[in-house]
């Protein structure tokens, strides 16, 4: 979509539809925090061992273990 | 050297740092024994049709210009580079057929950079932005495998990895670039910032199995950072060989005069979104506080010596030596630098940063695994505990290396990264809905909006475009301003004002008010 078709839109804000990348939204936070980490603070929702395991391991299983052997790139920059 | 003392410093809040990264990935053929990477990384950028424009202006790119002084007349790497050129040019294509440089519509940039596909993000005023466009570029990545894919008639025959290393002692890189004022001399960005990016890889490393690099190569063993290996010298100009704890190259995109781009090569491809933002974050509240303050916060007596330490370092616990003579850990470097942030920090987006920042250093600090739903090298580790168990791997099992990359596997059904996302084991800050706009809108604020309605505009009058400058064709050109200041709806109005025009000479009258309104900020 163009610049001229997307102004056109109701709902055009600069670029952005409103209230997502606006000027305004330097007064919001990206994510709830939990204020304070260490021993005492509740624990993150870490990697769950149960459900998640399982999900892992299979997929894990489906990696070719020579894959990296035969990965080769040009160094970059 | 240093700029003026913090009393002639006009105020620049670290929310003025303009940001962007670049990211180049990995790109392999699953369904032949070779292929030719140039050739794959070429064809994969063409077969994304989403384009705005397609002919970079190089003329304002110039790679051997150091801000230390002066420029270099030659890069460590320009023996392999030209190596290079000599061979891809037998492939038959010119230099722009093989770069492949496009500008997409939301402002990014998308090219084949020394066989690996690069997305550059537009350059973005919020973090929050800045993860939206990184994330785009995924989406976008993504698609173009699809659309590459279908041509070759072979579902499944691409793989694109965002890592750093190939294992086998090649590197490539995921870049920060940050708009700092000019008066900030590189001399004390470097003082100042160096034992921070050292320091920084305990929260932002993506984690590697095995070793590379000058002290050997080996398959075994795990270490925070993907980069620490490839990093030699404290600084310097060069980028692919001799690479530097902060690069001297003086390229600012902007008016030199007012402003340079601090261009960092040492950072890590983050999979979690949560790294990226406390990377850019973290580094530009540094940033800021130097500004205020040039003067070393810390100082390390080998800092190329110590990234490497740490990021070898069972989870990065060791003594790193500062010139002082006393020894500091990771983390104490990185709460020392918490503490010299705060008066910079303003706004809740600077908020948000400095609080997740001390949440996980007080997570690392009682233990790391606390950080396994934000944190690359901690996520990594433990699946690799699992799939070691499961399959019975012996430590230096290069089936480990092979799990690793799969971490880094950008295809939603492969990667081992994504269905912990999903599951929300590890936090993802964008979402999907604000991802689809970000891969076909530029942000709403700074320069890429500009650039992006110009070249709506008056894209069959252009002959080429960068990052600042915009050529037509007869050789009337204009260089846009970083635009810092202003908000959505005000660049909304010039928005509307270059679409009202019928000839581009009518944007010098815009260009000249942006520049006006720049002066308020970073003077010359």
């Amino acid at each position: 979509m163009s610049v001229a078709e997307r102004m056109s839109r109701a709902d055009y804000n600069g670029g952005s539809i409103p209230g997502v990348f606006g000027y305004e939204d330097q007064d919001r936070v990206p994510l709830p925090s939990r204020k304070g980490g260490g021993p005492d603070a509740p624990a993150p929702k870490n990697l769950d061992p149960k459900p998640i395991r399982d999900r892992m391991i299979d997929r894990m299983k489906k990696v070719d273990p020579k894959q990296s052997e035969r990965y080769r790139q040009r160094t970059g920059e | 050297m240093g700029g003026p003392d913090r009393k002639t410093r006009r105020e620049f809040p670290p929310a003025k740092i303009l940001c962007g990264i670049e990211t180049e990935f990995g790109i392999i053929r699953r369904d032949v024994e070779e292929s030719d990477p140039v050739v794959e990384s070429m064809e994969l950028v063409r077969s994304f049709r989403e384009t705005s424009f397609g002919t970079w202006a190089y003329e304002e790119e110039d790679p051997r210009a150091d801000a230390r002084g002066g420029r270099v007349d030659r890069l460590a790497q320009d023996e392999e580079e030209e190596a290079f050129v000599r061979s891809d040019l037998k492939r038959g294509f010119s230099f722009r057929e093989s770069k492949s440089d496009r500008i997409l519509k939301n402002g990014a940039r998308f090219y084949n950079d020394h066989t690996h596909p690069e997305y550059s993000t537009p350059e973005c005023l919020s973090i929050r932005d800045l993860l939206l466009f990184d994330r785009a570029g995924t989406e976008i990545l993504r698609e173009a495998i699809r659309l590459r894919e279908s041509v070759l008639g072979v579902p499944g025959a691409l793989g694109l990895y965002r890592n750093n290393t190939d294992f086998h002692g090649h590197s490539y890189g995921c870049h920060e670039n940050y708009l700092l004022p000019r008066e900030m001399s590189f001399d004390e960005i470097v003082r100042g910032l160096t034992a921070f990016l050292v320091a920084r890889i305990i929260l932002t490393g993506a984690g590697k199995v095995g070793q590379e690099g000058d002290d050997g190569q080996r398959v075994y063993g795990y270490q925070l950072s993907q980069r620490a290996d490839f990093m030699e010298v404290r600084t310097g100009v060069d980028t692919m060989q001799r690479r530097p704890l902060v690069n001297s190259r003086d390229e600012p995109h902007a008016d030199s005069a007012r402003y340079r781009r601090l261009h960092l090569i040492v950072g890590d491809a983050n999979m979690s979104e949560w790294q990226t933002a406390i990377k850019v974050g973290m580094t530009r509240l540094v940033l800021g506080a130097l500004y205020l303050r040039p003067e070393p916060i810390v100082e390390l007596e080998d800092p190329v010596r110590a990234i490497r330490e740490i990021s070898r370092a069972k989870e990065g616990r060791v003594p790193i030596r500062c010139r002082d003579g006393r020894t500091m850990t990771a983390s104490e470097i990185l709460s020392f630098y918490r503490e010299k942030v705060e008066p910079v920090v303003s706004g809740p987006e600077d908020r948000w940063i400095v609080d997740e920042w001390d949440r996980a250093l007080g997570d690392y600090n009682a233990d790391p695994r606390r950080l396994s739903d934000r944190v690359d090298w901690v996520a990594k580790s433990i699946l690799l505990e699992w799939g070691g168990e499961e399959m019975g791997l012996s430590p230096d099992d290069p089936g480990f290396q092979s799990l690793d990359l799969a971490y880094h596997d950008i295809d939603p059904h492969d990667g081992l990264f994504w269905p912990l996302e999903e599951e929300g084991s590890i936090q993802r800050l964008t979402r999907p809905e604000e991802v689809a706009l970000a891969r076909v809108s530029p942000p709403g604020r700074g320069r890429a909006p500009i650039r992006a309605a110009i070249l709506a505009r008056f894209g069959d009058r252009i002959q080429e475009a960068g990052w600042e400058r915009i050529i037509f064709s007869g050789g009337r050109s204009v260089d846009l301003p970083p635009a810092l200041d202003g908000d959505e709806q005000e660049v909304k109005n010039l928005v509307k004002k270059i679409e009202a025009l019928d000839d581009p000479s009518g944007l010098d009258a815009i260009v000249n008010a942006m520049e006006e309104k720049g002066e308020k900020n970073v003077g010359r």
